[in-house]
């Protein structure tokens, strides 16, 4: 039981980081993006291929490329990976605003899926990687429960500062110029691709490093972590908790994190729990945007 | 050489397939500016259906794919009454509205999932047989296939040219506000739209259902070709939304080619971004000025 609690303290840590970064882009942006498990999942696997590697290491040469650095040397890797792949996307998506850049980032994330998928050599494909080593910080190695809940909150509390002060600072303001009206804030000199751009990047980074966490807590890693079920779910919680200020998305953290395990305990049967807890998910997303598109403490609502 | 003759006629085959989800697709986002994601999950309501009028109640195929087309279009009617009217009576912006879409695929999806299992469904419809032409095989239903979906194609574009409705539903996608102006009934053209697109996305999965089979996971990477299809070709031009899904085929085929089979949804994205890069607007498209996006 008290495993338990730990356990979902460390997913309220993990995914906390992922809606904090999808808050800078979504809330202050005012862009939908549908990709951050994409981002997600491209520093889970880069930072497990910067850890799984070495001599004694059976699965070297079954990987396009493995290394074993220290722990905060891979979780930087998953960091600037993830930046790198937001980059990617945001250049070409960023074209568009509406319907199309929510599609674009959708199609990035399937793409994305499909390649983690089938590109055997890279992380053996479907199979997945097994054996990632626990995090090892300036000799103190990670092995309980407590320990990670430790890892994550120090993580937290040097991840989430730092996007506080963003949301504050100019940098943020001007987002939100854009967001609110991006035709006025372009003829005040803010250049909308730029900010945009380094919205997206800041937050493919920071949910690499959610990943790179995700990947050494549950030490197997598979595509199926990373697809477009796990995007909407980040994005569901988003919208629920609302997005624009500091309070909204950890709330909807707390809530669509715990939620699935207040579901448990009603005893559903378990052949079709999983589906069930997909169609709970559809349909408060549908309720949501009816009767309240802020979500539960939001300052902004999707247009 | 016959290789690449045959795969190009399997791509035909697929493309007019592609170029029909396309159609039930756009269709929608032309007229009702909706981006239709839960269509993902609705065109897969009518292979269910005629799986169930085919297997369990042992009925021929073809009445199972009527039975199934029909089922399909009520979905979409209901659809569109339960879901996006309401959206659309409280003038709600469009990303909510996608959101909205988003959640009934997934309940869609997930329904589907819990009723007819996760696994590969197929329809019982024996064995193909094929005939050659020339160098290139085709099987029977890969016949039947390409003959009703090009059927359904020309006589949605004979329609979309001669009768006046779809001018009024063309209209619809400018000026929504202006159509009850001119005494034109709003709603029930939104309703006609919703239901035409179900139908023509119910025939497209039938169609690959008696094929390939059906599962309830698939409906995302079609609506994806079917999504691309349309911008490929332009938004604007019924033209352009058969001629992207025939394309998209095409090259799908040109990369188990000169590739592998496990990459053919890369195409899909390539083609994207290579059209948002290259040409927004689509091979026909036309290009707007700003002030009139």
């Amino acid at each position: 039981m008290e495993n338990y609690v730990l356990h979902l303290l460390t997913m309220i840590g993990i995914y906390a980081i992922l809606a904090y970064s999808m808050n800078l882009v979504t809330g202050f942006g005012g862009l939908l993006v549908f990709c951050l498990a994409g981002f997600y999942g491209v520093g889970a696997y880069t930072h497990t291929l910067l850890q799984v590697g070495g001599a004694e290491s059976r699965l070297a040469d079954e990987l396009l490329f493995s290394a074993a650095c220290p722990f905060p040397v891979a979780l930087l890797g998953a960091a600037l990976a993830g930046g790198g792949a937001a980059i990617a996307i945001g250049v070409v998506a960023l074209r568009f605003r509406g319907d199309f850049f929510v599609f674009a980032t959708l199609g990035f994330q399937m793409m994305l899926y499909t390649v983690l998928y089938n590109w055997n050599e890279l992380g053996r494909g479907a199979f997945g990687i097994y054996g990632i080593p626990r995090p090892v910080v300036f000799g103190w190695e990670i092995n309980q429960p407590w320990e990670y809940v430790v890892l994550v909150g120090v993580v937290d509390t040097m991840v989430l500062p730092f996007l506080f002060l963003l949301y504050r600072s100019p940098f943020g303001l001007s987002l939100k110029a854009l967001r609110d009206n991006e035709r006025a804030a372009e003829s005040l000199g803010i250049s909308a691709f730029r900010q945009h751009l380094s919205a997206l990047m800041v937050a493919g980074a920071f949910s690499g490093i959610a990943g790179g966490l995700y990947a050494s807590y549950v030490t197997y890693i598979d595509p199926t972590s990373f697809g477009l079920n796990e995007s909407i779910f980040i994005v569901s919680l988003l919208l629920l908790g609302g997005s624009g200020n500091i309070r909204g998305p950890i709330i909807g953290t707390v809530v669509m994190i715990l939620l699935p395990e207040a579901l448990r305990f009603v005893g559903l049967p378990d052949s079709f729990a999983a589906n069930l807890r997909e169609i709970i998910y559809g349909f408060a997303l549908i309720l949501l945007m009816y009767w309240r598109p802020r979500g539960l403490a939001g300052d902004f609502s999707l247009r | 050489m016959n290789l690449l003759l045959q795969l190009i006629a399997d791509g035909l085959v697929n493309g007019i397939l592609f170029a029909l989800l396309a159609c039930g697709f756009g269709l929608v986002y032309r007229s009702a500016r909706v981006f239709h994601l839960a269509f993902a999950g609705l065109f897969l309501i009518s292979p269910y259906v005629a799986y169930v009028v085919n297997v369990w109640l042992h009925a021929p195929i073809w009445l199972a794919v009527t039975l199934g087309v029909v089922a399909g279009a009520v979905a979409g009617y209901i659809v569109e009454v339960l879901l996006y009217h309401p959206f659309f009576r409280r003038k709600a912006s469009n990303s909510a509205v996608m959101v909205a879409s988003l959640g009934a695929f997934i309940v869609i999806e997930n329904v589907l999932a819990i009723i007819f299992g996760n696994e590969l469904r197929t329809v019982d419809r024996g064995l193909a047989s094929s005939f050659d032409f020339g160098p290139i095989t085709l099987t029977t239903i890969q016949i039947f296939q390409f003959l009703i979906g090009s059927a359904a194609l020309v006589a949605l574009g004979v329609a979309i040219r001669k009768v006046r409705l779809f001018k009024a539903i063309w209209a619809l996608g400018d000026e929504p506000e202006l159509v009850p102006v001119l005494g034109l009934p709003l709603t029930r053209y939104r309703k006609i739209v919703f239901t035409l697109s179900a139908a023509l996305g119910g025939l497209a999965g039938c169609l690959i259902a008696v094929d390939v089979g059906v599962d309830p996971h698939m409906g995302m990477s079609y609506l994806l070709i079917a999504a691309v299809a349309m911008l490929t070709g332009g938004i604007d031009r019924y033209t352009g939304w058969v001629l992207g899904g025939v394309a998209l085929a095409l090259l799908q085929s040109l990369m188990v080619w000169q590739f592998s089979a496990k990459w053919v949804d890369l195409v899909t994205f390539t083609v994207l971004i290579g059209v948002l890069v290259v040409r927004p607007q689509g091979i026909l498209g036309l290009r707007k000025r700003l002030e009139e996006q």
